[in-house]
């Protein structure tokens, strides 16, 4: 019954006009740019985050996470229409989505679309009720000793598991974690790789990293990009009698979103692997269980049910960690921890028993969210076809503008576009060198709390060191960490060991 | 296994490492403390030591062919300026010439043609939304054009 009246409260919460409104705001702007391919959810929010300094913190998140799970619904839309993802993780979509609208049934193809994210989110958000407070209980056992192992975990998993090389992924963590030292340590008042400069004593911006190394970065690398012309939206029956299912539809298409969903639940809860893998993995599940597997890529519904079921399940399971934890599984969620920060939100396995009203609010929210994207997106797909069609070069002004304007409101200081325009330089040419500019900010988010962990650990132990392997929560956590940086260099130690044998093996993934 | 190494990676690395040693420098500048009481250099020494441990290895990663290999200088210049344009005059001078210098840098990084009515129509578009918006409702302490060389009576 506990659960019922926190529910409750949750919906006294969200049903407020003000939440209502930035709520469906949040979404309106998430679908646009979500279908806009070139800007993602992240550039948004960073954008956003400054706007919303002057709202109410829960109001705040709730418009912020509107806009990422608000990005999936638009991004999926391109996908099927265009063949263009809007956002990475509906790139999958267009395998099946995209020859479904060929073969006229667009207005079908969109509608499984919007029902199976629905259902997707829908079942995660009970998934995200029922485990967040449960994980935060354990937490709340933690000292700073497993809190710090807990996060050292939550780093190594998000940089092996995703994909790429975990070198690289882990040099970019400690970069982050670096440039989270920058600024007045708040235990000695010694200035950190200030410089000098006295705008520094608060640490670099958060929105300054995120948005040079995602948004003008992207950009540079967007404007090499071969065609800048607007795709050529197709011609599609959008009427609702084209959209609705027959029976026999739907009795297909209900296990695979279930499937997806379960999919999606599982891996945007881990660190590291978020809608993008959880959307891949749906769709190969699909291909598996299927009688006729050749079907997928064709046209086949499922192809289009599942992923989307799975990326939206994920984008709300993601946030299990970093409600219950305080520890962000991907960008977007190390964005919104920010955000929360920024609002003054102490985040940790403390802040589901503080601030009851603003998480359970916040999750009712996700729900109203989705009811509105729902409605909200099928009569507005003819709206936005036109709008992602809008090219590149008119884009581009307009993005960096905001960025500009972005950077510039946090503190009503121009130092900060400058800290933009270097982080935008150098995310460009880490990207050139494969270097993904995601783990940065997980590190730059984590890297204080990091470190005050570690010193309270110490304080504890007197300086022993030996501490962390003493407490066996922390000992497993840490050895799980070492697991997961040890697996992937077998590879190239063998091949070392090896010496000259090796110079015709297996490439490196 | 020396033959054929990159170079360019090779330089990249050595930069790594090169950051990581300065970043070692600094936390030992900082005073390190004792592990009973970490000073403030103790976390960055660490995280140093901890760069300057994986460029080494990433020396030794071997690196994959990437196809996709255009190189965007023009681009990273002209937006890089545009960026700079836009916090320099951004207070001297005003918003709106701000605004139009930093439209007119990107506009000159995209390789497609683009109309001057077109960029006309971003410049304007940006203008209402840079006064509407930050100005007017979210009150920036800006101004449209600097009162110092548009004075206002």
């Amino acid at each position: 019954m506990e659960l019922l009246s926190n529910i409750a409260l949750g919906f006294e919460t969200a049903f407020t006009a003000e939440a209502l409104f930035y709520c469906f705001l949040g979404c309106c702007i998430g679908t646009f740019v979500g279908a806009l391919p070139g800007i993602g959810p992240m550039v948004t929010i960073s954008v956003a985050l400054p706007l919303t300094f002057g709202l109410d913190p829960t109001v705040a998140l709730i418009m912020l996470a509107g806009i990422f799970y608000g990005a999936q619904y638009g991004g999926s839309i391109s996908s099927i229409l265009l063949n263009l993802p809007g956002t990475a993780s509906t790139a999958v979509t267009a395998l099946d989505g995209y020859p479904l609208a060929q073969s006229g049934r667009a207005g079908f193809a969109l509608f499984i679309n919007a029902v199976a994210s629905f259902c997707g989110s829908s079942i995660s958000i009970l998934v995200v009720m029922a485990f967040a407070p449960a994980i935060a209980e354990i937490a709340l056992r933690f000292n700073s000793t497993e809190y710090f192992a807990v996060m050292v975990l939550g780093l190594v998993a998000a940089c092996t598991i995703g994909g790429g090389s975990p070198l690289k992924s882990l040099i970019m963590v400690v970069f982050g974690l670096i440039l989270g030292i920058v600024g007045m340590d708040i235990n000695s008042g010694a200035m950190r790789y200030t410089f000098g400069f006295l705008e520094l004593t608060d640490g670099i911006s958060l929105i300054s990293v995120a948005m040079g190394m995602f948004g003008v970065a992207e950009i540079v690398r967007k404007m090499a990009g071969p065609s800048q012309d607007a795709p050529k939206s197709m011609v599609a029956d959008l009427s609702l009698a084209s959209m609705l299912p027959s029976r026999k539809d739907l009795s297909l298409l209900w296990l695979p979103t279930l499937r997806g969903t379960a999919v999606g639940s599982m891996i945007g809860a881990l660190p590291g692997a978020g809608p993008t893998v959880a959307a891949f993995m749906a769709y190969a599940t699909e291909k598996k269980v299927a009688r006729d597997p050749a079907r997928f890529g064709r046209g086949a519904p499922e192809g289009v049910a599942a992923p989307e079921a799975a990326n939206n399940a994920a984008v709300q399971a993601a946030f299990i960690p970093t409600l219950s934890l305080g520890i962000p599984g991907d960008v977007v969620m190390a964005i919104l921890l920010g955000a929360m920060i920024m609002h003054g939100v102490v985040p940790g396995p403390q802040f589901i028993s503080n601030e009851p009203a603003m998480f359970w609010g916040l999750l009712v929210s996700f729900w109203l969210g989705n009811l509105i994207l729902l409605f909200l997106n099928l009569p507005l797909i003819g709206f936005l076809v036109k709008i992602i069609t809008v090219p590149g070069r008119i884009l581009h002004p307009v993005v960096i503008f905001f960025i500009c304007l972005g950077s510039y409101s946090v503190a009503n200081n121009v130092f900060d576009v400058f800290v933009t325009l270097i982080f935008g330089v150098l995310g460009y040419l880490l990207m050139r060198r494969g270097f993904h500019p995601a783990p940065v900010l997980l590190g730059f988010i984590l890297g204080p709390m990091m470190e005050e962990n570690l010193r309270r650990s110490l304080v504890i132990a007197r300086g022993d060191p030996s501490v962390f392997l003493e407490r066996p929560a922390s000992a497993v956590m840490l050895g799980l960490a070492l697991l997961l940086v040890l697996l992937p260099l077998r590879k190239p130690v063998v091949r070392i060991l090896r010496g000259r044998q090796s110079q015709d093996g297996p490439p490196l993934s | 296994m020396l033959g054929n190494r990159n170079v360019a990676h090779d330089a990249f690395c050595l930069v790594i490492i090169g950051f990581g040693l300065f970043v070692i420098y600094g936390g030992i500048e900082l005073s390190v403390g004792s592990m009973r009481r970490i000073g403030p250099g103790f976390f960055p020494l660490g995280l140093g030591g901890l760069m300057v441990l994986l460029g080494i290895g990433l020396l030794f990663e071997r690196q994959e062919d990437r196809g996709e290999d255009t190189r965007n200088l023009r681009g990273l210049f002209c937006v890089s300026l545009a960026l700079a344009a836009f916090a320099v005059l951004l207070e001297p001078i005003g918003l709106f010439p701000a605004t139009m210098a930093m439209v007119l840098l990107v506009v000159a990084a995209e390789p497609d043609h683009i109309t001057p009515l077109t960029v006309a129509g971003i410049i304007a578009g940006l203008w209402a939304v840079g006064y509407f918006l930050f100005v007017a409702v979210l009150r920036l302490p800006l101004e449209p054009i600097s009162s110092d060389i548009w004075p206002v009576f």
